[in-house]
């Protein structure tokens, strides 16, 4: 909604006639633009289209020529054979994979928001110091912990191979990235609309869910959808701390890296595996194409 | 607010110190006693930091040998005192004196003995063999070794692999040009018999074709690689162990071959049946099956229209089909392989893949019984991590790398099982194998989880005196002591975290005390790894106390050091009223704010737990040794440094500086760019109909794309970027592998670099329109206005991006990584292939993490001090 006023208030002044056209609205200043868009676009398209167009080829089409079209032939019968073989690969992690996803990103999200709104709207002596105590530790890379987090998990918490330990880090680690997200957000909020929430007699539950929510809805979703993918696609953490339960793309990265040439099969699974993020895209079209969000995105 | 300090306020900081003081004595007391109290690992005996390189048993397990680079000393094995001293320098003064020059040595090295035990008749002999392949005969008079006149040398350079000796016979398994190819069989009792020193045996062999010892050959065979591991010589027969899974027993003696003058053994069989018409017309039909199969598995040409071909008719058609003339010779050799192990096996049906195990075999241990028989155990891949001989219980144990438990097998199965048996006399039988697994117990008590055990044979040792197994894991610093006293019942006795590996074990006096021979690996200060092994014998603390003791005293130690800086606060503060003040401030916000801090509680621990205990462990890790397979805190002298500094540290950092530069320019100015040719759209539909498509890249996996610019777009033949080149009429380049492109390729991947433009439109499309139309009415073009009203006004999200960017680049491991080029090595990079490669060094991707950390936490916080002025405003 917001999204249509802000193009209209540009595009206003464009529909009055008498005004002199800019430079940049000419005719084939357009065309340029456009063309140089769809460019980049058909560009970045490449290997969506790779992996699909892959997928319905057998073996040897994909060998000998990656980028032409499937033949008709062949089509029905290497889908068939790839995705087939694909799924007996991948089918009994591929619905664990999506809810431990859901619940790691739920989880980072949650946390994330307390966090941000303490730090946002809580005043308490050591608050600068606590802030850079959790900010610094972005600094440091984060795969360098594993060989220490590996028997913290297996050993101390006794959750080798359990999906809560793989998690665990996830969440409990991942919370700084969004507090520090949600902060700048936070505090961008209006304070009239809180003073007088509690004046009504809110307390801190309600001012959570009624007024810092809703009203940073937009980069809540961004970041849940975001921290869901970047779980859904972790694959190094996961083959340290998984054995019999994998997740989806640490079982795909083995696969693929142990044989090199089932190529056929391996675009049917990437095909596979990006359905739940064809959800998670299919939202991030309707918040995020107008930009909205990134308003608050600063530093 | 404003607080006073009150007399009150005052009495109570004075209470506080001497509550804290009390508190202070009795931690400090507390972490005293205990830390005293501990029991210690208590070195006893070291060889002055002398790189040991070994342990050798005397004869009974009476005496045992410390091998240094320098000397061999002895010691009693009961009460560990040292009985004497062989200096190999005693060796080079024999060869001195006999005229022997350093050239005849063939280049073996002082520095690098191996030394075994061997007794003929009455007396009993050390043997000690270099790296060049000569062989030295030590007599011991019980005490005293020394060097004797009969030696062996070698008449070329030849790696002894292994040794073992039977009677008077010494069987050397040699690697001559490094291929494990030949046994050969020596006098022990006279070595330099023939001549040896001017005319020494190896020659005698190649030109006489006649020779005073015997030798056995195997024959190479199709298919299959000849490389002998290990082989083992018993009174009845030689075991051969060889790559690929095979074990051969052969039968009757060598010294057989030798009287009849010809080598017989069935690789003469083979081969022999290989020049018979009948195996060329088998091998024929079985060639043109195979090169068919091959076609039709690859989908080139349907089983119907192979049907009745002959090989030519096979090329010719598929030549029409245009089939590259390179896969149709990749065809033929496949078949050939294929062909000729059919048409063998068709003769001898055991031959080939029968007995031969999935994966690759490799003798996995080796032990002597309490006959000094020598056995070799060989088993599939990580099916057996190390193995251990108790005289005591007369059983085998091992671990199984696979299921994880300990398995036991006693010695009479194994000598029932007899693990291959090959008939020489009717070569078409087939022969009988049995693998350990088969026959061994698996000990239901002794699994312990996901815990996997250590390879290379350190996953087990037994100490002889007491009877009890210690079991080591990878990527663990516990080790497990087992009693096998009871073998109705095995119990973990011990459980305790140990700094070092186990070479082997020395028993007391009373036999009831251990000494453990311990090594660990040290770096020079050039960061050259030492690769020597220093070992120092050590008495075992008493562990099962240790690690409470140890808790106690740390946890201690921690609690009296808090107090003790809370005590000096508090004496400090007590002296100044401003102090006194802030306190007082600090102490009213703790209270008024305290559910504020309950409520962080959790958060901090999670960041504390998951976050700051690893950040922190690994920075402590950089300055010990600290691998996977060695997982002990071993201080190195800052030693993972110097080999950081050592190992182009200057060329890794240009690396990252030089992909840290692009990743900004291009995480900014192209997205940036393409945001605001959205903007400029007069249609704002089209606008929206272009940003709702471009999400749809996302949805492959990242993995993917990086797999499809690896193998679609950069590579070198038939990639889409060479397609360009080639059409512009330039030559191919291999992008990833040529040195000179290989870094821009990877700048180039993620071309058109419009990946995180919505951030920046989102910031455009927020610009209130009045700052246009104001531009607009100052007459500023459309450059004007990108430079002078729209960057500015988003300057806080270019800075955010910047930020990430510089995180994100510094720390991206899997650029390089991924796609596998040559000479791009970054810093990440290093620390990653440090951590996940073959030695899973933690300690040296740890100093790199920490140089890491280090660089980025300058560059961030100069770059925060140059602009806190401005964003200080409205931060918190």
């Amino acid at each position: 909604m917001m999204n249509e006023q802000q193009n209209n208030v540009i595009s206003k002044p464009v529909k009055k006639k008498s005004r002199l056209m800019q430079p940049h609205e000419r005719g084939w200043v357009q065309a340029i633009l456009i063309s140089i868009i769809t460019f980049c676009l058909i560009f970045s398209f490449l290997s969506l289209f790779l992996t699909i167009v892959n997928s319905m080829k057998t073996d040897t089409q994909v060998r000998t020529n990656a980028f032409g079209l499937p033949q008709f032939s062949t089509m029905i019968d290497a889908s068939k054979h790839n995705f087939g073989k694909a799924w007996s690969l991948i089918g009994d992690v591929y619905f664990p994979t999506i809810a431990v996803s859901l619940v790691g990103a739920v989880g980072k999200v949650v946390i994330s928001i307390l966090i941000a709104y303490i730090f946002t709207f809580k005043d308490f002596y050591f608050k600068n110091f606590i802030f850079m105590v959790f900010i610094s530790i972005l600094l440091v890379p984060s795969i360098i912990g594993y060989p220490i987090l590996v028997p913290l998990i297996r050993d101390s918490f006794g959750m080798f191979d359990t999906y809560v330990g793989y998690l665990l880090p996830i969440v409990g680690g991942g919370q700084v990235i969004g507090m520090f997200l949600f902060r700048t957000f936070f505090s961008q909020q209006p304070k009239s609309l809180y003073e007088s929430a509690r004046l009504d007699g809110a307390n801190d539950f309600i001012l959570i869910t009624r007024i810092t929510i809703p009203l940073a809805f937009p980069i809540i979703l961004y970041h849940f959808i975001g921290s869901f993918s970047s779980i859904y696609n972790e694959y190094l953490w996961a083959s340290l701390i998984l054995r019999e339960n994998q997740t989806l793309t640490s079982l795909m990265h083995s696969l693929v890296s142990s044989d090199t040439t089932v190529y056929g099969e391996s675009y049917a699974m990437y095909v596979i595996s990006s359905f739940p993020l064809i959800i998670t895209t299919i939202i991030s079209m309707k918040y995020f194409k107008s930009g909205e969000f990134a308003a608050g995105l600063k530093l | 607010m404003k607080y006073s300090v009150t007399k009150k306020d005052k009495k109570a900081v004075k209470v506080t110190c001497i509550v804290l003081a009390v508190l202070l004595l009795l931690l400090a007391t507390l972490a005293t006693v205990f830390g005293i109290l501990e029991p210690k690992a208590e070195e006893k005996k070291s060889l002055g930091g002398e790189a040991i390189q070994g342990q050798v048993e005397g004869k009974d397990g009476s005496d045992y040998f410390l091998r240094t680079n320098e000397a061999l000393y002895r010691y009693d094995a009961y009460t560990n005192d040292k009985i004497s001293v062989f200096y190999f320098s005693e060796i080079e003064e024999q060869l001195s004196n006999d005229g022997v020059s350093q050239d005849a040595l063939r280049g073996g090295s002082l520095s690098n003995w191996k030394i075994t035990y061997a007794g003929v008749g009455d007396k009993d002999y050390f043997l000690a063999y270099d790296d060049g392949g000569n062989i030295f005969k030590l007599e011991d008079d019980g005490e005293n070794l020394s060097v004797t006149k009969d030696y062996f040398l070698a008449k070329e350079k030849t790696i002894i692999k292994h040794v073992d000796t039977l009677e008077d016979k010494l069987y050397v398994l040699s690697a001559v040009g490094y291929n494990p190819m030949e046994i050969r069989e020596l006098n022990l009792l006279n070595l330099a018999s023939g001549d040896v020193r001017q005319k020494n045996l190896w020659e005698l062999d190649l030109a006489n074709e006649k020779t005073p010892a015997g030798y056995i050959t195997l024959k190479p065979m199709p298919g299959a690689s000849t490389g002998i591991l290990s082989f083992a010589v018993t009174k009845d027969a030689i075991y051969i162990f060889k790559e690929g899974g095979m074990v051969f027993k052969l039968t009757p003696m060598l010294a057989d071959y030798v009287e009849n003058g010809v080598e017989y053994n069935y690789f003469n069989a083979v081969s022999d049946y290989q020049k018979t018409a009948e195996y060329e017309a088998l091998y024929q039909e079985e060639y043109t099956k195979a090169f068919a199969k091959y076609f039709i598995d690859e989908e080139y040409i349907t089983e119907d229209e192979a049907l009745g071909k002959t090989v030519e008719e096979l090329i010719a058609f598929l030549e029409g089909k245009n089939v590259l003339a390179s896969n149709i010779s990749k065809g033929q050799k496949a078949a050939e392989g294929v062909a000729s192990e059919a048409a063998i096996s068709q003769h001898f049906p055991w031959y080939g893949g029968e007995i031969s195990k999935t994966g690759s075999m490799h003798v996995s241990a080796q032990y002597l019984n309490e006959n000094n028989d020598y056995y070799s155990i060989v088993e599939s891949g990580a099916n057996l991590c190390g193995i251990v001989y108790s005289k005591k219980n007369d059983m085998i144990y091992y671990t199984n790398g696979l299921d994880g438990y300990v398995y036991s097998v006693s010695q009479k199965d194994i000598n029932e099982a007899k693990m291959f048996i090959l008939n020489t006399e009717d070569l078409t039988k087939k022969p009988t194998v049995t693998t350990l697994n088969d026959i061994a117990t698996r000990i239901d008590e002794l699994y312990f989880g996901d815990k996997m055990f250590k390879t290379e044979g350190n996953g087990i040792a037994l100490n002889k005196f007491a009877n009890t197994l210690y079991l080591t894991f990878q990527n663990e610093k516990v080790i497990k002591i087992v009693d096998l006293n009871d073998t109705e019942n095995y119990e973990v006795v011990y459980s305790y975290e140990g700094d070092f590996n186990i070479v082997s074990f020395i028993g007391d006096k009373d036999n009831d005390v251990t000494h453990v021979i311990r090594e660990y690996k040290k770096w020079d200060k050039k960061g050259n790894p030492d690769t020597k092994k220093y070992a120092s014998m050590y008495k075992p603390a008493e562990f099962e106390k240790k690690s409470l003791f140890s808790t106690i005293f740390l946890v201690s130690l921690i609690l009296a050091i808090v107090v003790f800086l809370l005590l000096i606060w508090f004496i400090v503060a007590s002296k100044s009223e401003r102090a006194l003040m802030k306190m007082k401030v600090i102490k009213e916000d703790l209270k008024r704010h305290k559910w504020i801090y309950v409520a962080l509680i959790p958060f901090v621990v999670l960041l504390i737990l998951f976050c700051y205990y690893e950040a922190i462990g690994a920075i402590a890790m950089s300055f010990f040794n600290y691998t996977e397979a060695e997982p002990a805190w071993i201080w190195n002298e800052f030693g993972n440094y110097f080999r950081v500094f050592n190992m182009d540290l200057m060329e890794k950092t240009m690396n990252t500086v030089f992909f840290l530069f692009f990743d900004i320019i291009l995480c900014i100015a192209p997205p940036l760019l393409f945001a605001f040719m959205l903007v400029l759209l007069r249609n704002q539909k089209l606008s929206g109909w272009f940003r709702s498509l471009m999400f749809l890249p996302g949805i492959i996996p990242s993995m993917a794309t990086m797999l499809i610019w690896r193998q679609g777009i950069l590579a070198s033949d038939g990639g889409a970027l060479n397609q360009v080149v080639s059409f512009f009429g330039g030559h191919p380049v291999k992008w990833l592998a040529d040195e000179n492109w290989s870094r821009w390729a990877l700048v180039f991947m993620g071309f058109p670099f419009i990946g995180g433009y919505l951030i920046f439109y989102g910031g455009m499309i927020n610009i209130p329109g009045e700052y246009h139309e104001a531009g607009r009415l100052e007459g500023l073009g459309v450059w004007k206005r990108l430079f002078c009203i729209d960057i500015p006004l988003i300057l806080p999200q270019i800075k955010y991006i910047f930020i990430m960017t510089i995180i994100d680049s510094v720390q991206n491991y899997s650029r390089t990584y991924v796609l596998g080029s040559s000479g791009t090595t970054t810093l990440a990079e290093a620390l990653y292939s440090a951590m996940m490669g073959t030695t899973k060094d933690y300690g040296l991707s740890s100093a790199y993490a920490t140089i890491i950390f280090v660089c980025l936490f300058m560059a961030i916080t100069a770059n925060f001090k140059m602009q806190k002025k401005d964003t200080m405003g409205d931060d918190l």
